[in-house]
């Protein structure tokens, strides 16, 4: 019971953590979007840290849109941290399984 | 983007995301017609934005539900490779079956669920502490009542079969698993309505990010009109957990088959081409 609780501590602290790093980011940028309005195409990922650097609005808002998509990943990855402390390596296995479909699903 | 139409797409993503992560759905099947016929979005914009609200959703309101003690993580993260698996196959299948056929089936399942839920009562199966299963007994205390729920799961492996169909279903038709899920962990596998609603609200995110990051890579996810969707997203989905905690287990069992009910609904007007989605 004690490490069912532990589970619900850090993956709930990953996921509130990802989602106020990805809505602080986004309404920045949203910010400086309507500030001084521009096209508003996506930017490829390669270019994504020279946009930045040129002070670039959508590539902040994008880099917002990447943490909020990197969020759920990171807590698979928290819980299976977890898992494997527990010595549950049943449920490392699924954890990992778990990152195996999405890599899966993304290379088709 | 004009500050009107701004504001019409934050309200319509904070309405999919109160009911989204109430009822464990990914509230792509309501963010989609808002954009597309409410606002006049193309829908490839619109499907980019919506699948990034569908992981808005998840996580906003699964920091909650979890710090709650209301996810069966251990459960979730067994159900996500089958969902994920399924909605590669979808994909594939999708090619060769008739799209409004499937729709129809699909249709079907969901208003069988409505009236089974509807009908009967909600059992909750003890923890037998054998087999597999044993490693999935969870509980919670109830945020409404304050009493402590325990409860075992069982059937495990049917329970697994309808997360590959939820899958399937989502790779398909594009229409979220969670519609799916939920009534599986409720009426076939003996979760409680609030943690079954919660467990799919925090697996839906898992299950979007592949097509997320897939359209993201191809660059079709509008930045602009995403993160628009996704903040007004996060807000609504902030407010749908303490909504639900006032809210007893049953009576969300009820507005639930009523949620299926109008889904199954869209999906028949769709199939037959009336719809818009």
């Amino acid at each position: 019971m004690e490490s069912e609780r532990r589970l619900d501590r850090y993956v709930s602290m990953v996921l509130r953590a990802g989602m106020l790093l990805s809505v602080a980011v986004m309404a920045i940028g949203l910010l400086l979007y309507i500030l001084s309005p521009g096209p508003a195409d996506s930017i490829p990922l390669d270019r994504l840290p020279e946009e930045l650097m040129n002070g670039s609005s959508v590539a902040v808002i994008s880099l917002g849109i990447l943490f909020l998509i990197i969020t759920p990943l990171a807590r698979v990855v928290a819980a299976a941290l977890v898992f494997a402390v527990d010595r549950e390596f049943r449920f490392v296995l699924a954890s990992l399984a778990v990152l195996a479909a999405i890599t899966l699903a993304i290379m088709l | 983007m004009d500050l009107l139409l701004t504001a019409g797409v934050l309200l319509a993503s904070a309405f999919a995301g109160i009911i989204g992560s109430m009822f464990g759905l990914g509230g792509g099947i309501i963010i989609i017609p808002l954009l597309t016929l409410g606002l006049g979005f193309e829908m490839k914009d619109a499907i980019g934005a919506s699948l990034i609200g569908v992981i808005a959703s998840s996580t906003g309101a699964a920091g909650r539900y979890v710090s709650e003690g209301l996810v069966n993580i251990r459960l979730g993260m067994l159900m996500e490779p089958a969902t994920t698996v399924g909605s590669i196959a979808g994909a594939f299948l999708a090619v060769y079956l008739d799209q409004e056929i499937l729709a129809l089936a699909f249709a079907a399942v969901l208003l069988y669920s409505a009236y089974y839920m509807f009908k009967k009562p909600e059992v909750t199966v003890h923890s037998r502490r054998e087999g597999f299963c044993r490693f999935l007994d969870s509980s919670y205390v109830d945020p409404q009542t304050g009493e402590k729920v325990e409860y075992g799961v069982h059937n495990l492996r049917r329970g697994l079969l309808a997360s590959f169909a939820a899958g399937n279903m989502s790779g398909m038709l594009g229409v979220g698993g969670g519609i799916v899920k939920v009534p599986a962990m409720n009426v076939w596998m003996g979760v409680p309505m609030r943690a079954a609603t919660s467990t799919s609200n925090f697996m839906i995110g898992v299950t979007a990010v592949a097509g997320a990051s897939v359209l993201y890579v191809n660059g079709l996810v509008p930045p602009v009109l995403a993160a628009t969707v996704a903040l007004g997203v996060f807000a609504g989905a902030s407010m749908g957990p303490r909504l639900v905690r006032h809210t007893a287990g049953r009576t969300l069992r009820r507005y639930f088959a009523i949620v299926l009910i109008a889904i199954s609904a869209l999906m028949v007007l769709e199939a037959l081409g009336l719809g818009g989605a």
